[in-house]
């Protein structure tokens, strides 16, 4: 079964940091990433996973009386923003769990689990 | 007849679900299945009497409607794949001697932390407990429609999320063994707080959550834990005689009668502490039954306290560290005990917490600081005898304390 | 450069349609992922299952917390994802606009890929 693992945190707190602050964090959280996709390439090896700039820079498209009206910003304000997509076949929820739990982001953020539905 | 028949689902309800879900890789398939092949053992049972193995016969007669049931399906997902698999299982109940026990999967199939705590319970109590919807229903003062839209939904989430069937493998085992534990013991609770509230209710809570456990200790029996929640159940609930007064008052503890606790009770759950000890894994269902058997057999206030402490280095949650505090103001410093209550945090929404607080500033003296706690341990309780209670406390502190 | 379109919709405005209407909604985002991918401007995509089959995770003192249901209730949630690949953010809102619930009260929230070789697998 697909899953999607939906990376969601409160950015915030990230904007406010300093460009040195913030590859400091990154380059921290990297070992915990690199474990987290050595599973999860060894579960799905065709696993997709993109992280997304931050909501700040979204846009929003809608098309209303056929015109394309596009707005500045995220979807929703919610607190907690969806930053990264990993996408990967895996056998059962189980599974999911084990790999949401090492993504790092998970420790002070909430991975959302969604199975992909058949279209 | 009857009784018989009703003991017969029980027993062999969660037996013959887990069994065909194992097959059919699909609980609710399985239920469909395993509730038709009862349906028609109500109709011929009473005329040709219940067979010798009738999980068996439930099994196979759940096999062949499920056989039916697939082939009549115009559009059914890997239909061939599910009758080969149906196929595996005898056509015949006397091909099937023994059946193989998947009850345990089905445990933690209904436990899984992804399904939401009140479906856990919902869905426990009847694949496992064999209850119906509406038994269910009227066990936690819900509509039966809300009920069996909420199993309904608990189904397709197994089904949509992929939970998978089986017992967890090893990592993950002792978080979904305690899960499980945890989920029969708000069933128990249930029934606990309900029968103070006089509702009667066809299955008694108490009695399934501690039927329930004994099965999963039937399941487990290397797991200390399960024994120690038994044993906890078991001596909480030889009191339940002696906890309202003929009035239908609460009586608390130390003022209870006796003579109406349950021996048998006191008995079996001391047996089944000493299980669980013998294990030499020790846990907090296990501690917290030291503690009830503290109180079953008359221990003293220092005893318990000290049993308390025990609980506080394995479960340091709010609720712990609330218990150990009165534990340790009821064992003579109340001074020590009120400061270590009012250093839990978290708690503004627990009545408990309100209520000891008061009754603690009450015996220190503290008239108008017990009466405002009371007044906020009343604004979290419903109608019933506890209300009652702390009513009755409430106005003793207003004629009595001075300001 | 790759940007993701996050597809949001009311799931009770879906429901609400009849068999007929849902399988032309289908008809109509297969047809983007077809012409996208004709285009070679897809990379990924997917529909997702219902919020009722979420499933959060958090990891919190060392202990993995799993709870029934989404990271937190909003009326739209997210309905599926289409990874594009294409010359600039005009394109990629070009591509958005096409996809359904841009037109049916719903919206398309665009995003560019962060490109970081340290992160990106």
């Amino acid at each position: 079964m697909k899953y999607a693992l939906l990376v969601y945190t409160d950015q915030s707190s990230w904007q406010a940091l300093s460009d040195v602050e913030s590859a400091r964090q990154r380059a921290e959280a990297m070992p915990g990433w690199n474990r987290l996709f050595e599973e999860i390439g060894k579960a799905d090896p065709n696993v997709v996973s993109r992280e997304l700039a931050s909501a700040s820079a979204a846009q929003v498209v809608r098309v209303v009386d056929g015109k394309t009206v596009v707005t500045d910003g995220p979807f929703a304000e919610t607190k907690e923003v969806l930053g990264g997509v990993l996408v990967a076949e895996l056998p059962d929820l189980d599974e999911a769990i084990r790999l949401a739990a090492l993504v790092p982001a998970a420790e002070y953020g909430t991975l959302e689990i969604r199975p992909l539905s058949n279209r | 007849m009857s009784e018989r028949l009703a003991e017969v689902y029980a027993e062999e309800w969660p037996r013959c679900v887990a069994i065909l879900t194992r097959v059919l890789g699909d609980l609710e398939r399985a239920e469909d299945a395993v509730q038709d092949a009862f349906a028609t053992a109500l109709e011929q049972w009473p005329q040709t009497r219940i067979p010798d193995n009738p999980g068996a016969w439930i099994v196979t007669t759940a096999r062949n409607r499920a056989i039916d049931r697939i082939r009549r399906e115009r559009v059914a997902a890997g239909k061939t794949a599910l009758l080969a698999r149906l196929e595996s299982l005898p056509e015949d109940p006397d091909e099937m001697s023994s059946l193989p026990d998947e009850r345990l999967a089905l445990v933690f199939t209904c436990c899984h932390p992804a399904l939401a705590a009140d479906v856990q319970i919902a869905l426990t109590l009847r694949e496992v407990g064999g209850l119906t919807t509406s038994e269910i229903a009227a066990a936690f003062l819900i509509p039966e429609q809300t009920m069996a839209q909420r199993l309904v939904r608990a189904k397709r989430k197994i089904r949509t999320a992929g939970i998978p069937f089986r017992v967890p493998p090893g990592a993950i085992l002792p978080d979904r063994i305690a899960a499980a534990l945890r989920v029969l013991y708000l069933i128990f609770n249930e029934g606990y707080a309900t029968s103070t509230g006089g509702v009667l209710v066809r299955r008694d809570l108490c009695a399934e959550a501690i039927r329930l456990t004994k099965l999963l200790c039937v399941l487990m029996p290397d797991e200390p834990e399960a024994f120690g929640l038994l044993a906890l159940m078991l001596l909480q609930d030889s009191r339940r005689e002696a906890r309202l007064s003929a009035e239908g008052e609460l009586v608390l503890l130390a003022d209870q009668d006796r003579t109406l606790w349950d021996t048998r009770a006191i008995d079996e759950g001391l047996r089944m502490l000493a299980r669980a000890n013998a294990l030499r894994r020790p846990g907090i269902y296990q501690v917290q039954a030291e503690i009830a058997a503290g109180h079953a057999q008359g221990s003293d206030a220092a005893t318990i306290a000290f049993a308390y402490d025990a609980l506080l280095r394995l479960d340091r949650s709010p609720v712990a560290r609330l218990n150990h505090a009165v534990a340790v103001a009821l064992a003579g410093d109340l001074e020590r005990g009120l400061s270590l209550v009012e250093a839990v945090e978290g708690l503004a929404d627990y009545r408990h917490y309100h209520a000891a607080r008061a009754d603690l500033l009450r015996r220190l003296g503290r008239g108008s600081e017990a009466r405002r706690a009371y007044a906020q341990a009343l604004k979290l309780t419903e109608d019933g005898p506890e209300r009652r209670f702390l009513e009755r406390r409430l106005s003793e502190a207003s004629a009595s304390l001075p300001e | 450069m790759e940007f993701m379109a996050l597809v949001y919709d009311d799931p009770s405005g879906w429901d609400a349609l009849s068999q007929a209407e849902q399988e032309a909604g289908y008809e109509m985002y297969m047809a983007v992922a077809r012409d996208a991918t004709a285009a070679g401007a897809l990379v990924d995509g997917g529909a997702l299952a219902r919020t009722a089959a979420a499933t959060s995770v958090r990891v919190r003192n060392g202990d993995a917390l799993v709870t029934d249901g989404p990271y937190a209730e909003v009326k739209e949630s997210l309905g599926g994802y289409y990874l594009f690949s294409c010359d600039s953010l005009e394109e990629a809102i070009a591509w958005a606009a096409r996809i359904p619930s841009a037109s049916h009260g719903g919206a398309v929230e665009v995003r560019p890929i962060r490109v970081d070789e340290e992160i990106v697998a």
